[in-house]
């Protein structure tokens, strides 16, 4: 009865159907709110729920904890079982301390790690930031420099410097900023926050747009171009 | 290499035990998921129905997700394959890509030059906007790429926005964001944290 | 001119379904019709990290190494991170240079850069195991303790593949003992997944290994200082930057055929933010009129 799930090209034909519908689905919701995007919705917290556990336990668990545990002799593997089902004892109010042990084991740990990561981390930003040239830039030097060049780089790294210092006054909040200098440095750093601001939102719209373009791309071409109407892929 | 030292042996056990410690988590979440919905369902609730098909949508996908690691059989290769690229890829790609649609009516509705700060960030992200599309880019091909003209082409304006002033605002930001961490981290380590989790009864 | 005011002003209570519409059709119409346009510029990030890749190929002892590509992608991402994942595995592949896969932030990200690597294998011939090979997954809060035991045995710290092989018994990682013996990091993700690469893998050895970011445009901003400090050597930005880096393979893939409705998109954006600013001035003036009659 199943055999047709055994044939690729059918199989390709269904799943790209299902998709289609999927997706037209959940895009109803822009007309108006309704039972059929309900049901998606709902249908992908499922789908990705499902996913997660069965990756959970295809990727991590069966090769890194059963298999070592019951073909390779491994037995102290089954100390992790009560180890891991500690996590659940915060669901019972009595017993809610335990959960504390071994959550208390992931905090420890990622604090610790946080001083490596600091440091391999800002070291070099903060380095970067501080070793930039102010006379003789390299810029001046490389092919394609014109006699603007060296200028234009020393504006740039005195610019870099400024923005840096500002941005950083403007977010020292442990004082009041009353005197002139410190609040006009403050606002420079305030207006060159919205420049950034400014970029991660144009780059957030090419983000947004290009994933609606994959998703169109598979509705025309895919589905309506290659599936409905038989075109060549 | 990084220094060694008497505990470096003991980094590769440590890693096995965190990677399963961190995988029987999974379960926290899925219990509050299953138990709400299950109750839904139990208790009829209004739109039981929807939680009924997230609890179905769980076992259709976890079901033969699992049964194809120990059954090769192609029907159930087949059916996973449907799940997966029939079902859950394209709702999470379509999910995603919904909010573009909303980005359109906030840029119509919303996005309005009230402040100077907002007409900066404006200014700012209409450049990056229209140097990073092709025909964006077109407006300004006819300038010379040389000398102090190729400033002037949107591409090379929206890329000195983004690496001499976007790059050292976001530098501050993150060494501010690192410091926070880094004092966060040592408080937590010499016993100073409060709240919820730290110090009140569960 | 009041008139042409008052217009402005009732354009404003547009219904946001056309707006949609519109959208759609800025998208669709240029897919369909399969619009020619020309090649973008190539930015200094996406040319850098194509310099990076090809500077190891060129060197004699780097070109033998691994490189790790880190898929941390979903399906939500797919238009975006799959195109740039194709692009670096075809340059890769290309180049002759030996790679693993391996994710860690969604277990989805190693089957769908898994899907990507053996597509492109049949086109390139590459043969699993001997040119490629799957690291398989890692959970989110174990990946530094992993990147940490992978410094100094990296085999040993991965164990097995996604198939359950042991990976001593891959013709691949015969080479591959430490950090040392890494080329490569290339990190394609949606999310914050560079930063342990960074904090506890790639200044580890005895040099730092180059690393390049492939991220959505989102993220792209806040990692320019990265470039700036040397952490990384090449950055793609989204579609976009995909777009880029085909140019410079010379291959016409999604990146490219997406730039059209990229543009139309774009300017529609700036065309609605345009008007829907003059509405606010011509609601002001047309207030301030009412005021003074």
């Amino acid at each position: 009865m199943f055999d047709f799930l055994s044939n690729d090209a059918t199989v390709r034909v269904i799943y790209i159907w299902c998709a289609a519908l999927c997706t037209l689905g959940i895009y109803s919701i822009l007309y108006k709110e309704n039972k059929v995007y309900r049901f998606l919705e709902h249908l992908f917290l499922g789908l990705a729920t499902g996913y997660t556990i069965s990756q959970t336990w295809t990727t991590i668990l069966k090769p890194q904890w059963w298999e070592p545990m019951t073909n390779d002799g491994q037995w102290w593997w089954a100390l992790a079982l009560p180890a891991g089902l500690l996590f659940y004892m915060v669901f019972f109010p009595r017993h809610a301390w335990m959960s504390r042990l071994i959550f208390g084991f992931f905090f420890g740990a990622a604090a610790g790690r946080t001083f490596q990561a600091f440091a391999a981390t800002y070291f070099p930003l903060v380095k970067s930031a501080v070793n930039i040239p102010l006379m003789n830039p390299p810029e001046a030097s490389m092919p394609g420099a014109y006699w603007l060049t060296g200028t234009s780089a020393i504006l740039n790294n005195l610019l870099f410097l400024a923005i840096v210092i500002s941005v950083m006054v403007y977010f020292f909040f442990s004082f009041e900023q009353r005197h002139p200098a410190i609040r006009m440095t403050s606002r420079f750093g305030r207006y060159t926050l919205m420049f950034a601001f400014g970029a991660i939102f144009g780059s957030t719209i090419m983000a947004r747009m290009s994933l609606l373009i994959g998703r169109m791309f598979f509705l025309i071409h895919d589905w309506f171009q290659v599936t409905v109407l038989g075109m060549k892929g | 290499m990084a220094g060694k030292n008497f505990l470096t042996a003991y980094i590769k056990p440590v890693s096995s035990v965190t990677t399963i410690l961190g995988a029987f988590a999974l379960g926290l979440g899925l219990y509050s998921m299953v138990s709400i919905h299950g109750r839904a369902v139990a208790k009829r609730r209004e739109n039981w129905g929807f939680s009924a098909v997230l609890l179905g949508a769980i076992l259709a996908m976890a079901i033969p997700a699992i049964w194809k690691e120990y059954d090769k059989s192609p029907q159930i290769a087949g059916f996973y394959r449907i799940m997966y690229d029939g079902g859950f890829n394209p709702l999470n790609a379509t999910m995603f890509s919904i909010v573009a649609f909303y980005i359109v009516s906030a840029a119509y509705r919303a996005f309005r030059i009230r402040t100077v700060e907002a007409g900066i960030l404006l200014m700012s992200a209409v450049i990056i906007m229209i140097g990073q599309v092709t025909l964006g880019q077109l407006l300004t091909a006819w300038i010379p790429n040389e000398n102090f003209s190729s400033n002037f082409r949107v591409e090379n304006l929206s890329n000195w926005i983004l690496t001499r002033v976007n790059s050292p605002a976001q530098l501050a930001i993150s060494l501010g964001i690192g410091v926070g961490t880094l004092a966060t981290a040592l408080r937590l380590w010499l016993s100073l944290e409060r709240g919820a989790f730290f110090d009140e009864e569960l | 001119m009041d008139n042409f005011l008052r217009l402005i002003v009732r354009a404003q209570r547009i219904d946001r379904r056309i707006l949609y519409l519109l959208l759609a059709l800025c998208i669709a119409v240029p897919i369909a019709v399969d619009v020619p346009q020309p090649r973008p510029v190539v930015m200094p990030e996406t040319q850098s990290l194509y310099n990076t890749i090809e500077s190891i190929a060129k060197d004699p002892v780097e070109s033998k190494k691994l490189a790790i590509v880190c898929t941390n992608y979903s399906g939500g991402t797919l238009a975006e991170n799959q195109t740039q994942n194709e692009a670096i595995v075809r340059h890769l592949m290309r180049l002759k240079l030996k790679f693993a896969v391996f994710a860690f932030a969604t277990p989805q990200g190693r089957e769908l850069g898994r899907a990507v690597a053996d597509k492109l294998a049949e086109e390139y011939k590459y043969v699993y195991g001997s040119d490629y090979v799957d690291l398989g997954f890692c959970p989110p809060d174990a990946i530094e303790v992993r990147l940490k035991a992978a410094v100094d045995d990296l085999p040993g710290a991965f164990e097995k593949d996604s198939a359950g092989a042991a990976l001593t018994s891959l013709p691949i990682m015969a080479q591959v003992k430490t950090v040392n013996d890494i080329s490569l990091i290339v990190e394609v993700t949606p999310s914050e997944t560079l930063p342990p690469w960074l904090q506890f893998f790639q200044r580890a050895g005895e040099k730092p290994i180059p690393t390049v970011y492939c991220p959505t445009a989102v993220m792209g901003p806040e990692k320019y200082p990265l470039l700036k400090s040397g952490q990384l050597q090449g950055m793609m930005l989204g579609l976009r930057g995909a777009s880029e880096y085909e140019t410079l393979l010379g291959v016409d893939g999604f990146g490219h055929r997406g730039g059209a409705s990229l543009s139309l998109s774009h300017l529609l954006i700036i065309l609605l933010i345009l008007l829907g600013n003059l509405g606010m001035f011509a609601e002001r003036r047309l207030r301030r009129q009412q005021g003074r009659a």
